[in-house]
């Protein structure tokens, strides 16, 4: 038992650690949030460089092959700048997708490009095909060049340039689009049982991935609203000095806490056999805790906390739409007690 | 990062595993996982079994006597006993006075006490609250004046969990009214049978006798019965406090009334169908589950961070906090499943009183856990101060 960072582990966060400070400033990210849907994120250029592109693509492919825990922390370490890159979506769920498929030249191309940056690829989670055409709508869709879907038994690539696509900004700031796209300019990767299982193992990692990226920006909220009660002065001292919102600081820093431990625990399980039930459970104590530390930053900020003009406000709109990307916690609950 | 024990430490669990379902005896097994009050008759003969295995004292080192095993084997060790049915082990003794003569006592003092600690042959109890200091320990006001060799205490100490079994006292006193309230404080050991002791227990709202008050009239307690300097006192105390907190998640406790909870729940039909399968019982059955997987992996977070660098530093408020309101939670699951049966008494006529039934006794007695240790306010407050710098 061990939860020391292994010394690549130790490295990747460091580098992730710097990125987030030198290039990940509200304002800067402001910026890019406000920038076009159809815009590439300027920082998906420096992911590639430091390799995080490469976390888990198979090396085979071009890649580094490392475990999944890596590319949480890493999602956790970016997730603390407010991340509006695919790095959740291309790098961990499209990567373990294909690297779960069996290996062809599309497969291998694929990866390797994924790896070294030169395409961007989404999953299409809720993709229909309907006489000939593939509709779905997703994060980062709006400039990414192809996404995968599964089309009953066969998992598929569709590039995106040829595709129609209708791009917007969620009221987080990340990029989507809804995609239409033919049936026919797309690529079968893995057919059958191998097509659903990549599809499975994409879906679980998009999942942790997610959780890993809110638990991260959690964490940044966390550390403004205590910095906020440490320096806000009110009847003579800092209102962080009042054990009203103390306690109540106390109790975020619990549950954030708990939703890490079920994160890590979750990633280092992944595929065992209580992996799913073990992922599920670490959805509802994610989402308790990025509701509650989204809500509780607000009113402890105050008024100043409900302006546009403040960082926290944008975070919790992040923490919100994670919440929804992530799917209705009472669903995972269910789930979670039917597998008793 | 690794969430697995490593083989040694699993075949470890193993053994412990197989030595409690061996030497456990039926009676006490059957008494803990009905959700019985603590019988101090169980807790010494447990106690007296585990030593005779060389594990009386499973968190001391070897030096005394102890099997000296890490955090995580200690942390296995309990998990597997309180799973099994074991009684929990009395932390006055183990945890909290020998931890503190061990770094501040004399060696007289040592090899006087501590070897009588595991074995069962002297219960400790822990002389702290006052009825004028809870919380704000340091306002105690028991006094104990140097007469020659001899100090002469008088006042009154509360809340005395199991004073009326226990041998011996460690007590904080005041020895200098004059200085700031933390430093003149002494930390003595007061023999329960010396003259001018007199403990009155006090019931409790499920009908138990766990706790007492402990009157000290002129009580004469040698010099050498002092540990540490005179005036030294709230340094020891912060010590020992420190090592009561480990362990202190009862994960193993919680999982134990988790899954008697579960079983609870299948054996009663409400409306028709088993309370397990009510699908808001089922949820919130599961929301506890949930709590306990994440409160098992943060208590495992702390025990490596304790393991590497030798403290659980004021995270173990969290898990004191979530442990003791998680094993609440479980009791009103519980008292649930029993429904109006919950209500009945049955005359006890040993004791000359009304029992309540065990699982609304089991619900009742456990208000106690966020109360106890520190309440839950105050880890509240550690958290607030050592964690996030408020």
């Amino acid at each position: 038992m061990d939860f020391s960072y292994s010394e690549d582990q130790s490295m990747f966060v460091a580098s992730c650690e710097r990125l987030v400070r030198e290039k990940c400033a509200f304002d800067a990210r402001r910026a890019v949030a406000k920038s076009p849907a159809e815009a590439v994120p300027p920082l998906w250029p420096e992911f590639a460089q430091l390799g995080l592109t490469s976390l888990l693509v198979p090396e085979d492919a071009g890649g580094l092959g490392r475990p999944l825990i890596d590319g949480v922390l890493v999602a956790q370490t970016l997730g603390r700048g407010w991340l509006l890159e695919p790095f959740v979506d291309c790098a961990l769920a499209a990567a373990t997708a294909l690297a779960r498929a069996p290996q062809g030249a599309e497969r291998d191309a694929t990866l390797a490009a994924i790896a070294d940056g030169r395409s961007i690829v989404v999953p299409l989670a809720d993709a229909r095909v309907v006489g000939g055409e593939v509709r779905g709508t997703a994060a980062h869709a709006s400039y990414a060049d192809a996404a995968l879907f599964l089309d009953g038994g066969r998992l598929c690539l569709l590039p995106l340039s040829t595709a129609v696509r209708r791009g917007w900004r969620q009221f987080d700031g990340t990029a989507a689009a809804e995609v239409v796209g033919q049936i026919d300019g797309a690529t079968v990767i893995a057919q059958g049982e191998a097509a659903t299982d990549a599809w499975r193992a994409a879906r679980d990692v998009a999942r942790i991935g997610r959780i890993a990226e809110g638990v991260g920006l959690a964490r940044t909220v966390l550390d403004v609203t205590a910095e906020y009660l440490r320096t806000r002065k009110q009847f003579g001292q800092p209102i962080g000095r009042f054990q009203a919102l103390a306690h109540r600081m106390a109790d975020l820093a619990i549950r954030h806490e708990q939703a890490q431990s079920l994160l890590l625990a979750a990633a280092m399980r992944v595929d065992a056999a209580d992996g799913e039930r073990l992922l599920d459970a670490a959805q509802v104590m994610a989402h308790r805790a990025l509701r509650s530390i989204g809500q509780e930053a607000i009113q402890l900020h105050g008024g100043i906390g409900m302006t546009d003009e403040l960082a926290v406000s944008h975070y919790v709109k992040r923490l919100l739409a994670i919440e929804i990307e992530l799917g209705d916690a009472d669903t995972a609950l269910a789930r979670f007690a039917a597998a008793a | 990062m690794d969430l697995n024990f490593t083989a040694e430490e699993q075949a470890f669990a193993a053994e412990v595993r197989e030595f409690v379902q061996r030497a456990l005896p039926e009676d006490i097994r059957a008494s803990v996982l009905g959700g019985e009050h603590v019988d101090a008759e169980h807790l010494a003969r447990w106690q007296k079994i585990i030593h005779a295995q060389g594990w009386g004292a499973p968190t001391w080192p070897r030096e005394w006597g102890g099997p000296g095993w890490d955090p995580i084997r200690q942390h296995i060790f309990d998990e597997e006993c309180m799973v099994a049915g074991a009684p929990r082990l009395l932390p006055f003794g183990l945890r909290m006075v020998g931890p503190v003569l061990m770094k501040f006592g004399t060696a007289a003092q040592q090899h006087r006490f501590l070897p009588r600690i595991p074995s069962a042959e002297d219960w400790w109890c822990q002389g702290y609250s006052e009825p004028g200091a809870g919380s704000d320990l340091a306002g105690l006001s028991t006094r104990a004046v140097r007469r020659g060799h001899r100090y002469i205490v008088n006042g009154q100490k509360t809340w005395t969990t199991l004073a009326q079994h226990a041998d011996w006292m460690f007590c904080l006193v005041r020895t200098d009214a004059e200085a700031k309230k933390q430093e003149g404080i002494s930390f003595l050991l007061i023999d329960m049978k010396s003259k001018g002791v007199t403990v009155r227990p006090i019931r409790l709202l499920d009908g138990s006798v766990e706790v007492n008050e402990v009157f000290l009239d002129d009580v004469e307690v040698p010099v050498e019965q002092r540990v540490g300097e005179e005036n030294q006192g709230w340094t020891i105390a912060k010590y020992l406090l420190e090592h009561e907190r480990t362990g202190i998640a009862n994960v193993g406790i919680n999982k134990r009334e988790l899954a008697r909870a579960r079983r609870l729940a299948g054996e009663c039909v409400r409306n028709g169908r088993s309370l397990a399968a009510d699908p808001l019982f089922a949820a919130r059955l599961a929301e506890v589950e949930i709590e306990l997987m994440a409160l098992d992996v943060l208590n495992l977070r702390v025990l490596a961070a304790a393991r590497d660098r030798g403290s659980p530093g004021p995270m173990a408020s969290m898990l004191k906090i979530k442990g003791s309101e998680l094993y609440q939670r479980i009791a009103e699951l519980i008292l649930e499943t029993q429904g109006s049966r919950a209500l009945a008494c049955a005359w006890d006529g040993a004791a000359q009183r009304w029992e309540q039934d065990p699982a609304a006794a089991f619900y009742l007695n456990l208000r106690k856990v966020t109360i106890y240790g520190g309440s839950n306010e105050i880890q509240r407050s550690i958290i607030a101060k050592h964690v996030l710098d408020l």
